[in-house]
C-alpha cells in the first residue's frame, strides 16, 4: 500500500486545487479588480498604520472583545480525515497503514489549527500590542492558551458531529462547548496568570486534548459519516458560491425519517396539484436545513441592519433584502422543479407555471412582512 | 404510438454518441431495446425524452400519449418521504385522490408498506428501484419507458414487475424496455431492437433475428451474440 503520508499529502493537494477551481469559477477578473485587490491593499495601509498609531475606537472598546474575535477565528477551521469511499476497498484493508493514515491526517488537522491560530493572533497584534497596551510575555501566553482550546474545541466539535447525529441536540452541544471554551480563555487570560488554577485549568485542557486525540484514533463506525462530512468540507466554496443559486446537489440524508411535518398532513388546505406541489416544496426546503439557514441569515442580518442603522439605510437594507429573499425563492424552486424525478413525467405546464408564480409568496414574503413590521417599530420608536 | 428517427445525438462534446436510429413502438406492444455497454441504449432514451441538447431527428407520440420513464439509476429527492414521492409524480397528471387507491395497491403489492414515511434515500438499491417502478405503474401511462429494471431487484420483485408489465401490455400500454438480460426479454418480449456502437444493427422478432443470425433454433442470447460478432 502507498504510504499513508504520501496518500494524505496527494488529497491534501487534490484537495486545494478543487477549491482554487471553485475560486477560480467564482472570482472573475471584474471581481479581483474592482473588490479583492482594492480590499487587500486597504488592509495593508490600515494594518501598518494600526503599528504606528491604533485606531481611536480601541479606546472605547474593551479588549476582552479581542478573545472573543480570536476564539471564533482559531476554532474557524474543520478536523479533516479526508477520506474517501474507495478507502473501504483499498486503504482499510491495511489496519496498520490505516492507523497510520488516522495519525497523519490528526497531526496535520491539528498542525493547521495551529498555524490558523497564529495567523489570527498575527492579524490582531497591533491592535493588542499598540491599542491595549499587551507585552510580549501576555501575547505569548495568549497564543499558548488560544492554540490549547482552539485543538480542544476543533477536534471536540469534529466528534460531536461524528456521534451526535440528532441535529438538535448537536447544535446544542456544540453552542454549550462553544460557551465552554469561550468562558476558559476568558478566565485564563485574564484572571489568573500565575495562579495554581491557572496551570491547573492548562494540565486539564491538555489532558483533554490527548483524550479526545486518543478517542478519535480509537474510534469506530464512523467511515461513512466521516465521508458525509469530508464531501461537505470539500464542497464548501462551491455551496458557498453556487448554494443559493441551487446549483448544488444536497448532501446526503443520515436521517430515516423526516423530523419535521411527518406524516400526511397538509401544509396547504387546498388539494389541487399547484397546491400540493407547492406543499411538498414547502416541506422539502424546511427540512433542508443547509437551505432553509440561507433565509434565517438573510432575515437575520437584515433585522440587526434594520434595527441599528440610520434611517435611509433601513430602507436600502430593506429594499436589498426583499430582493435577496425573491432571488432565494427561485433559486431554491428552481433546484426542486428541475431535479431529475420532475423529469421523468409529462407535466401539465400550466401547473408548474401556476407554481412559479405562487412561490416568492410562500416564504419570501412573509418574511419581508416580518422585516416591514421591525422597520415600522423601529422608525417608530 | 412512438416513433423514432434519430439521425444523431450526442452529448456536449459534439462527438455523435448514437446515429441513424429508427423504430416504433405500437400500443400493448412490448418492445426490447438491446445492446452492449456502450451501444447507445440509455442515450436513445434520453434522446427520444428530449434530454440531450445535441439531438437531430423526429421523435412523434401519438396526440394525447401519456408516458412515464424509469431510469436505470432511481433519481429521487433527499428531502422528500417515497409517499410524498408518489404524491409529487401524482400531481403531474392525476385528479384529487384518483392516486391515492392505486399507489396503496402498488405498495401493498410490493411489500412496501412499513417505509411509506421514509427517505427513500434511506432504502437499499432495489427498494429505490420498487419507489420508480411504484412511481411509474401509478401514473397508468399510454408508454413505459423503462432502462434496465431488473438492476437490484430480488427475484420476488423481479417476478411481481413482469407480471404488472403484462398487466399493462393487455391494458394496451406500450412498453419500450432496455435491458442486458436476454432471456427475460426472450420471455417477454414481442420485439427487439438491437444496437451496436450507436447504430441500429437489426430489429424484428426472435424469429427474425434467427434469421438473420443464421441459428435457426439458437437464444435470443445466440442470436445477438452471433450479430454482434459480425458486425
Amino acid at each position: 500500500m502507498m504510504k499513508a503520508r504520501l496518500i494524505l499529502n496527494k488529497r491534501i493537494k487534490s484537495d486545494a486545487r478543487y477549491k482554487y477551481r471553485d475560486l477560480q469559477t467564482a472570482i472573475d477578473w471584474t471581481v479581483l479588480l474592482y473588490i479583492l485587490i482594492p480590499a487587500v491593499a486597504i488592509f495593508i495601509a490600515m494594518y501598518t498604520s494600526w503599528w504606528k498609531e491604533a485606531p481611536e475606537w480601541t479606546a472605547s472598546i474593551p479588549e476582552e472583545i479581542s478573545l472573543i474575535f480570536l476564539y471564533f477565528f482559531s476554532t474557524a477551521l474543520s478536523f479533516r480525515t479526508y477520506v474517501e469511499e474507495a478507502d473501504q476497498v483499498f486503504v482499510m484493508r491495511d489496519e496498520h497503514g490505516m492507523l497510520n493514515y488516522k495519525k497523519w491526517y490528526t497531526l496535520y488537522s491539528l498542525l493547521r489549527t495551529v498555524i490558523w491560530t497564529i495567523v489570527g493572533i498575527c492579524i490582531l497584534l497591533p491592535l493588542l500590542v499598540v491599542g491595549w497596551g499587551w507585552n510580549g510575555e501576555e501575547i505569548i501566553k495568549l497564543c499558548l492558551n488560544l492554540i490549547l482550546v482552539s485543538l480542544n474545541v476543533t477536534l471536540g466539535k469534529h466528534l460531536i458531529k461524528l456521534i451526535i447525529s440528532f441535529v438538535l441536540f448537536r447544535l446544542m452541544t456544540i453552542g454549550l462547548l462553544n460557551v465552554v471554551g469561550l468562558a476558559f480563555i476568558y478566565i485564563v487570560t485574564n484572571e489568573l496568570y500565575g495562579n495554581a488554577l491557572y496551570v491547573f485549568l492548562l494540565s486539564i485542557s491538555s489532558i483533554s486534548l490527548v483524550l479526545l486525540i486518543r478517542i478519535r484514533m480509537t474510534l469506530k463506525g464512523t467511515f461513512f459519516q466521516d465521508i458525509i462530512m469530508e464531501r461537505g468540507y470539500k464542497q464548501h466554496f462551491t455551496k458557498l458560491f453556487l448554494g443559493p443559486s441551487g446549483s448544488v446537489s444536497t448532501p446526503l440524508i443520515q436521517r430515516r425519517r423526516p423530523f419535521l411535518f411527518r406524516g400526511t398532513r397538509l401544509v396547504f388546505k387546498k388539494n389541487d396539484p399547484v397546491s400540493r406541489i407547492l406543499d411538498l416544496y414547502v416541506k422539502w426546503l424546511f427540512r433542508s436545513f443547509d437551505k432553509f439557514q440561507f433565509y434565517l441569515q438573510v432575515v437575520g442580518w437584515s433585522l440587526v441592519a434594520v434595527i441599528m442603522l440610520p434611517l435611509v439605510i433601513k430602507l436600502i437594507v430593506l429594499g436589498f433584502s426583499f430582493y435577496a429573499l425573491i432571488g432565494l425563492s427561485h433559486a431554491d424552486w428552481k433546484e426542486f422543479s428541475d431535479h431529475q424525478y420532475m423529469k421523468l413525467f409529462q407535466w401539465e405546464e400550466s401547473v408548474r407555471s401556476d407554481a412559479d408564480m405562487r412561490i416568492w409568496k410562500i416564504i419570501s414574503l412573509p418574511c419581508f412582512l416580518l422585516l416591514c413590521t421591525v422597520t415600522g417599530i423601529a422608525i417608530w420608536v | 404510438m412512438l416513433n423514432v428517427a434519430i439521425e444523431s445525438a450526442g452529448y456536449q462534446d459534439k462527438q455523435r454518441a448514437i446515429q441513424n436510429i429508427s423504430f416504433d413502438v405500437k400500443s400493448g406492444e412490448l418492445v426490447g431495446l438491446l445492446g452492449g455497454n456502450g451501444a447507445g441504449k440509455s442515450t436513445t432514451i434520453k434522446a427520444l425524452l428530449g434530454l440531450l441538447r445535441d439531438y437531430r431527428g423526429n421523435v412523434d407520440l401519438k396526440e394525447g400519449t401519456r408516458y412515464a420513464y424509469i431510469p436505470e439509476q432511481p433519481v429521487l429527492y433527499d428531502y422528500l418521504t417515497f409517499y410524498e414521492h408518489l404524491d409529487l409524480a401524482a400531481s403531474s397528471s392525476l385528479e384529487d385522490g384518483e392516486w391515492e387507491e392505486r399507489a396503496k395497491e402498488l405498495i401493498r403489492y410490493f411489500r412496501m408498506e412499513n417505509v411509506i414515511d421514509d427517505y427513500p434515500s434511506s432504502f437499499s438499491k432495489g427498494m429505490k428501484q420498487k419507489v420508480m417502478l411504484i412511481t411509474a405503474f401509478m401514473l397508468k401511462p399510454d408508454l413505459y419507458i423503462i432502462d434496465e429494471p431488473f438492476l437490484g431487484l430480488d427475484p420476488r420483485a423481479t417476478k411481481d414487475f413482469l407480471k404488472l408489465i403484462e398487466m399493462e401490455r393487455e391494458r394496451g400500454a406500450g412498453i419500450l424496455m432496455c435491458t442486458h438480460v436476454l432471456d427475460t426479454a426472450e420471455r417477454i418480449c414481442d420485439r427487439f431492437i438491437l444496437l451496436s456502437d450507436g447504430s441500429l444493427l437489426s430489429q424484428g422478432t426472435l424469429n427474425d433475428f434467427q434469421l438473420r443470425s443464421g441459428e435457426r433454433a439458437g437464444s435470443l442470447l445466440d442470436c445477438v451474440d452471433t450479430l454482434l460478432e459480425r458486425e
